[in-house]
């Protein structure tokens, strides 16, 4: 399983790789881990006749914390996330789905933005970027644009990303107070392909009813499913265990599996209403118990 | 006389090599002037050749030669039947055994239609693209049981069936002890076709020393002196011209042991044909449909108690799916056969299988060889019955188990190794 | 299309290299056939099984996902660079040794790999984070326990 022939060009700077993306389209692929572009070229699934490698361009990567927001460069690999502590501290949802993508070695080389641009139904970021809201900004050679995360994604495997841009950076608000976070996910293997995935966002008010509910699930469609409609439920509430199971059988009604050889679309349905339950209830208790 | 081994823990010799990277594996084996060998597999699990063009693959820089089944000439021919079909009465077994490359029609997914040897592995594989090939899709065969019936299309067309093998053994009498039965359960029980997946795939290296007219050949076999001896036959050299090296295999498993893959009769010739060192190594994605499978069966199965869960007897069809050629004769299924009685007594069995030609690469013995079919029906009945009867699971075994005094216990029929079965000795 | 050919300097066990390789190939298929290190051993080709597990600037990653060219001006350890010069064992080499860690060897140097890295970060894990640790690298002969027990033994060994 050897790749086809190509030209290799490993860029020096932002610029020379957006030229270059600019000047071949559709026909150059940047590589950054590789972690997944590399198998599909190894199967010649993927046969671009010009690889720009974004590796050397240190700007890419790195994690910016600020006031409100924190700024992920692209190319930060899984890797730095984990051992980010104060990204561990302030997006505990990252740091949760982090040990369920593949395994320690991909980790190692892998990166939040080449998960992104892959954009995998069954990946836990793209799910995990819409619950946190997260905003993506996309470089072109003379343009730059911020693509909301639920603008983000639009099918299984494509992007809105035009033929000449490149995902720079991803922006994370930070979360509000009194809020808790909770990611679960059903593999038949741990770092297999999601069956399920849930990432759940619950902020609290002051008599600890639910103010705001985020909830996004991945795996059980072509694109990260946004269920927080299904969610909204549990406004003003305390969330009991009726209105919990209530939310569970909306989401499980709003989505459409596609089943695969490893689950079938009844299967994931289920479990995914089995992982929204417990995901609101952890999410809920963390706050209670001084997550947020 | 002192003890080197008993009641010693003894540490392997070999870990030396393989702990530092130094044990040779077939794909380590490098020659001067080495070319390198893809195959042009079928996409197809079954269809008619209509026409195979390999002369663009031949102007590609790097490219040596391309072969398919007609350049062969008389090198060409079926493998042998590995294990002859054992002695028992009315036994149906047609043999049908795989080709090097394929010829007028592919019968599974992955058989091999051309083989490419260039001047790396890489480019072989880009001149994989190069050749054009047209096949007439036909139905594939991949269901048991629709195979057998009317109207199939047929794997083999001059076996006028998908019949590989039908076997029938019986001992004592069925019928007449489930007449007498306080209890019969009958269930159907699927077992699943699987492949071995060792972490190592399988691999050739043929050198041909003209001048020497010596063939030495790696490859990742558990057999390499009947390879080498069937090897040197087809390839009008004797044995003593011929040396077989099985290197550090990376788990072997059972599929390793079946001889004569397209590969290992392909190799040497094209060593030969070029006088050059040759190599091929199985990809992950090639060795899923050119290595051998194995499981695959359904059983109908039938078991007749007394209330106390005492076996009256058995009965058992069952339906074995051998893939698209059968050079291991009816090995696996007389294994699953046979082993069924495990270590208790059945006086009466009634046992029948047809082994279901299907357009699935071959399956050959891995790993308990069908053994494990016979104990997960005979298992699963114990079970079904412990619970229908409402006996303790241990308790039903313990009353069914051969006893001591009963050595050397007789179950009459006949076994791969061509007698009748039959337990030396036991105490269970 | 002309071969793309680059020239990249690598250092690799400890020792400067200086090649041309083609773009396209593999940093598995280098080290094993350009410099002859065949102790890192290729098992899938798509990043699944573990066995090709090299250390790239110190981090185990899977040589088959990365191109020769990835690795200019970086740092390469493999399986035999972890012995010292003189042969004796790694503690991890002699733990696996000692627990009967192997049968036929095929995914052990990427094990090793994997784990002599591991140990170095973590020098106390639990077994539940060994196994963690292990999960990226597969074995059709063992059943992992031996290879778990004789990681727990090497990091007893190289906490003294």
């Amino acid at each position: 399983m050897k790749p086809a022939a190509f030209k290799y060009i490993a860029a020096t700077s932002l610029a020379q790789a957006l030229a270059l993306k600019s000047e071949h389209g559709d026909e150059a692929k940047f590589l950054a881990g590789g972690q997944s572009l590399i198998p599909t070229m190894n199967f010649r699934l993927a046969r671009p006749a010009i690889l720009i490698d974004i590796n050397g361009i240190g700007d890419l990567a790195g994690i910016r914390p600020s006031a409100q927001t924190t700024r992920v460069g692209a190319l930060t690999r899984y890797r730095a996330l984990q051992r980010d502590p104060a990204l561990a501290r302030q997006f505990p949802l990252i740091g949760e789905a982090l040990p369920h993508i593949a395994h320690p070695q991909i980790r190692n080389r892998g990166t939040i933005g080449g998960n992104l641009s892959h954009a995998d139904p069954a990946s836990e970021l793209p799910a995990i970027t819409l619950a946190l809201g997260a905003r993506f900004r996309v470089q072109a050679l003379e343009r730059e644009r911020w693509i909301e995360a639920s603008d983000f994604f639009v099918g299984g495997l494509t992007t809105d990303l035009a033929p000449d841009e490149m995902l720079v950076e991803i922006e994370l608000p930070l979360l509000l107070p009194r809020t808790g976070t909770c990611f679960m996910e059903i593999a038949r293997r741990k770092g297999d392909f999601a069956i399920a995935g849930v990432a759940a966002v619950v902020t609290l008010d002051d008599q600890d009813q639910c103010s705001d509910i985020r909830l996004t699930l991945c795996g059980v469609g072509e694109t990260p499913i946004d269920a927080s409609a299904a969610a909204a439920l549990l406004s003003g509430q305390v969330p009991s265990e009726a209105a919990v199971r209530d939310v569970a059988a909306a989401v499980q009604a709003m989505i459409d599996p596609g089943g695969s050889v490893h689950a079938t679309p009844d299967y994931q349905r289920h479990v995914a209403g089995v992982l929204t339950e417990r995901a609101l209830h952890l999410a809920y208790q963390r706050v209670r118990h001084g997550q947020g | 006389m002192s003890t080197r081994t008993f009641g010693e823990p003894v540490k392997r010799n070999e870990d030396r090599r393989l702990l530092t990277g130094q044990a040779l594996f077939i794909d380590d084996v490098e020659l001067p002037g080495m070319l390198h060998a893809a195959l042009l597999r079928s996409q197809a699990a079954h269809a008619r050749i209509l026409k195979i063009d390999v002369r663009r693959a031949l102007q590609r820089t790097g490219v040596v030669a391309a072969y398919a089944a007609g350049d062969l000439g008389d090198y060409w021919q079926p493998g042998p039947v590995l294990v002859p079909p054992p002695p028992i009465a009315g036994i149906i077994f047609n043999a049908r055994t795989q080709v090097p490359l394929a010829k007028e029609k592919v019968r599974h997914v992955g058989e091999p239609l051309v083989i490419v040897i260039a001047e790396s592995r890489y480019i072989a594989e880009d001149a994989l693209d190069d050749i054009d090939v047209e096949l007439e899709q036909l139905p594939a065969v991949v269901d048991l049981e629709q195979a057998l019936g009317d109207g199939s299309a047929l794997v083999h067309d001059d076996v006028g069936s998908n019949v590989s093998a039908h076997v029938r053994q019986t001992k004592g009498h069925y019928a007449a002890a489930a007449a007498q039965a306080d209890h019969i359960i009958r269930r159907r029980f699927h077992y699943e076709h699987g492949i071995s997946s060792p972490i190592e795939t399988r691999g050739v290296v043929a050198q041909w020393d003209g001048r020497a007219n010596q063939m030495t050949i790696w490859d990742t076999t558990q057999a390499p002196v009947f390879v080498r001896n069937g090897l040197a036959g087809v390839l009008g050299l004797n044995e003593r011209q011929v040396r077989v090296i099985a290197p550090f295999v990376g788990g072997g498993f059972g599929p390793k042991i079946m001889m004569f893959y397209p590969e290992e009769v392909l190799l040497p010739w094209v060593s030969m044909q070029l006088n050059r060192p040759v190599k091929w190594i199985e990809d992950r994605l090639e060795h899923f449909f050119a290595t051998t499978h194995e499981r695959g069966q359904i059983h109908d199965a039938e078991i007749a108690l007394t209330k106390e869960g005492r076996i009256l007897g058995i009965r058992d069809v069952f339906l074995h799916d051998g893939g698209a050629y059968d050079p291991y004769g009816l090995t696996v299924p007389i294994n699953s056969q046979c082993t069924l009685l495990g270590p208790y007594v059945v006086p009466n069995y009634d046992s029948t299988f047809t082994q279901v030609f299907t357009n699935l690469p071959i399956v050959t013995p891995y790993r308990g060889a069908g053994r494990q079919h016979g104990v997960f029906v005979m298992e699963r009945l114990l079970d079904f019955a412990a619970h229908e009867l409402n006996i303790d699971p241990a308790e039903i075994r313990r009353r069914n188990l051969i006893p001591p005094e009963a050595f050397p216990y007789k179950n009459e029929i006949i076994y791969q190794d061509f007698a009748p079965l039959e337990y030396d000795s036991g105490n269970y | 299309m002309d071969r793309d050919d680059h020239d990249i300097t690598l250092v690799v066990n400890g020792s400067s290299t200086l090649r041309r390789v083609e773009s396209r190939m593999l940093l598995s298929d280098f080290l094993r056939h350009e410099l002859g290190l065949a102790g890192t051993h290729v098992g899938c080709e798509h990043g699944v099984c573990g066995a090709c597990t090299i250390l790239f600037d110190g981090e185990p990653v899977r040589a088959c996902l990365m191109l020769a060219v990835q690795a200019n001006q970086h740092e390469i350890s493999t399986i035999e660079g972890l012995a010292s010069k003189d042969g004796e064992y790694h503690p991890l080499q002699q733990a696996m040794h000692d627990h009967h860690g192997l049968q036929c060897g095929y995914c052990t140097p990427g094990i090793l790999m994997t784990m002599s890295a591991y140990l170095r970060e973590n020098p106390s894990p639990t077994e539940a984070e060994v196994r963690e640790a292990l999960s990226g690298n597969l074995c059709r002969c063992t059943g992992y326990q031996n290879i778990v027990d004789a990681v727990m033994a090497a990091a007893n060994r190289m906490r003294v």
